[in-house]
């Protein structure tokens, strides 16, 4: 703390963050209230009646409960895959000079820029030709088809900021490659997997054009979509759209502030110098 | 083949033996590795690489072979599904005359650099309030809660702005509340001049903590030394942000632009939820373009031209962003 408290940059803080926050408390206390509150005049900043009418009607409904299910099961495979394959990439990219490393990396930069609406002609065609159409495994595959360069590259600059010596150390000791990247690289890169985890299960859970495309029931339909549907199909259960976007957004915000610490320092690795 | 791994295996099996060796005897380190020998780099070839190769092997299957389908597809006429005709360039002069499409790329454009422009400067404003010598805590709850936006999906961003928007919305009701009674009427997601506005102010809302989250640490990387120079030079706050702090930041405020391009350019759920590209295709995007050719009227040949051209337009603006990233690697 130097020179004068800093009240104006309290009171702006507390104003802009207001603002910016707004939609989110909004969506909570639209979620708390009876639908025929929602557009009822004058609003009401918080609700006047504070009822789980909505909630009950999320939970009851046997559909919606399922798409969670099936969210969890594709964004934790996601994650899986994605942090295996990355890691070892992250190690091999961050530490070694081979031929072709130049290539590798500039082709994963271009796949990072790949519109997924390009992706998801070819893989709605392979999907259905090989009969995954509606299946886990088809978002799983789609979902580490853009999740995974992000992955290599954030565990890549994650694993570059550990000290080199430690590898030295370890070839000295006698470790070879694969044992020094298990034993000696992996146990200090856990905030890097943690963040890429973290990150790649965001990516997942949130996903909505391949899903849309590549699936069409409910049993193996994520959560994004039961919001999207909700959106089209009856727009006058406000309440109901809130409490269910607010239950699919409450994981990824408990997550996130369990793992914060290590999430920021990983998402930040790499870019920051 | 058969030889090689033979050898290999020899030769790994005797520096095993000799780097045991060395762990007692330091002073034979230096014959650890013998000179260069053919076979011995192969090996330490296939070592290093087999590292990157799972992931390498995976992502050209699953995105490498997926582009090279659409630019072949993106060469055949889909009249008749089943059996596509071969069509030259077809696709590509027939979108290049659509003037649905140049209003797309129109749309793309504004929505693009907006939501960039706005981003970054929200996220700028609030990293820098962020920066201030506050209290830690404070600072970090603040910092957390701002990520916020970033998490939520934009299904639920949709929904929640759709719901704000609303003609009897939260939004014209505040509008109405600071006296702005005629803007206050406004159906904003329905009216042909104000939908593509206010899709984007939903996605600066979602896109704003990612940018705020990188400037604030690369702001943190500062010295405090310059500042304090600074202050005894007797510089306002206008003239440090202009003259040192910009100028320190440049690089990440960069990057994380041309990253901000990339996703934004792309962006595609935002106004398919909330708008579908209307009202009048005045929220058309290159991507509700293409999704609508390729899923609505199956013109999968028309909608891969359209895609590509997507990708080439992508991979041009950003290409120095690319290049710089390629040149701090050591190859």
């Amino acid at each position: 703390m130097t020179g004068r408290p800093q009240y104006t940059t309290y009171a702006a803080l507390l104003v802009l963050g207001s603002i910016a926050l707004l939609p989110i408390f909004w969506m909570i206390s639209v979620s708390f209230r009876a639908n025929t509150e929602v557009f009822s005049m004058p609003l009401s900043i918080l609700p006047q009646n504070w009822t789980l009418e909505a909630f009950e009607k999320v939970f009851q409904n046997a559909e919606l409960m399922r798409l969670f299910i099936n969210s969890y099961v594709i964004a934790l495979s996601v994650t899986f895959v994605c942090l295996l394959f990355a890691a070892l990439a992250g190690y091999g990219f961050s530490r070694f000079k081979f031929k072709g490393k130049r290539t590798a990396i500039t082709y994963i930069l271009i796949t990072q820029m790949f519109p997924m609406v390009l992706l998801v002609i070819p893989y709605f065609l392979f999907i259905t030709r090989v009969g995954l159409y509606n299946s886990y495994f088809a978002l799983i595959l789609a979902y580490t088809s853009f999740a995974l360069p992000f992955s290599i590259m954030m565990m890549r600059d994650f694993i570059t900021t550990i000290p080199y010596e430690l590898d030295e150390a370890a070839k000295i000791d006698g470790c070879g490659p694969f044992r020094t990247f298990f034993h000696i690289i992996l146990p200090p890169s856990l905030p890097g997997l943690i963040a890429t985890g973290v990150y790649t299960f965001i990516l997942a859970w949130n996903e909505f054009l391949f899903a849309i495309v590549l699936t069409n029931s409910v049993s193996v339909r994520p959560l994004t979509i039961g919001i999207g549907m909700l959106i089209g199909e009856f727009t006058t259960e406000w309440n109901a759209l809130m409490a269910l976007s607010f239950m699919a957004s409450a994981p990824l915000i408990v997550v996130f502030l369990f793992v914060q610490k290590y999430f920021l320092q990983g998402l930040t690795a790499g870019s920051v110098k | 083949m058969q030889r090689p791994i033979g050898m290999q295996r020899l030769k790994k099996l005797s520096s095993d033996g000799v780097r045991g060796l060395t762990k007692s005897l330091p002073f034979l380190k230096n014959k650890e590795e013998p000179a260069g020998t053919k076979a011995k780099n192969l090996q330490q070839f296939f070592v290093k690489v087999s590292f990157i190769m799972p992931a390498m092997t995976l992502l050209i299957l699953l995105t490498g072979y997926p582009l090279f389908q659409v630019i072949q597809m993106s060469f055949y006429d889909y009249t008749d599904k089943a059996n596509p005709v071969f069509a030259g360039l077809a696709n590509y002069s027939h979108f290049i005359v659509d003037p649905l499409f140049w209003n797309a790329v129109k749309n793309t454009a504004i929505f693009t650099f907006t939501s960039v422009l706005l981003g970054l400067t929200v996220g700028m404003t609030f990293a820098l309030l962020l920066n201030q010598p506050i209290n830690s805590k404070f600072r970090g709850v603040f910092r957390a809660l701002l990520m916020f936006p970033w998490l939520t999906s934009s299904t639920v961003v949709a929904a929640i702005f759709m719901l704000m928007f609303n003609p009897f919305g939260l939004i014209n009701y505040l509008l109405k509340g600071i006296g702005l009674e005629t803007i206050s009427q406004t159906a904003w997601l329905s009216n042909e001049t104000t939908a593509l506005f206010a899709v984007i102010i939903a996605n600066v809302w979602r896109g704003f903590p990612f940018m705020m989250l990188m400037i604030l640490a690369s702001l943190q990387t500062i010295s405090h030394d310059l500042y304090e120079a600074a202050d005894i030079d007797g510089a306002g706050f206008f003239q440090k942000l202009i003259y040192i702090t910009i100028p320190q930041i440049k690089n990440i405020i960069l990057t994380v632009a041309v990253l901000e391009f990339i996703w934004n350019f792309r962006s595609f759920d935002l106004v398919f939820l909330m708008t579908g590209g209307g009202p009048v295709n005045s929220t058309e995007i290159l991507s509700t373009y293409v999704y609508h050719y390729a899923f609505r009227t199956l013109d999968f040949g028309y909608a891969s031209a359209t895609a590509i051209f997507m990708l080439i337009i992508m991979v041009v603006i950003s290409s120095f962003y690319i290049r710089a990233t390629i040149r701090k690697e050591r190859a």
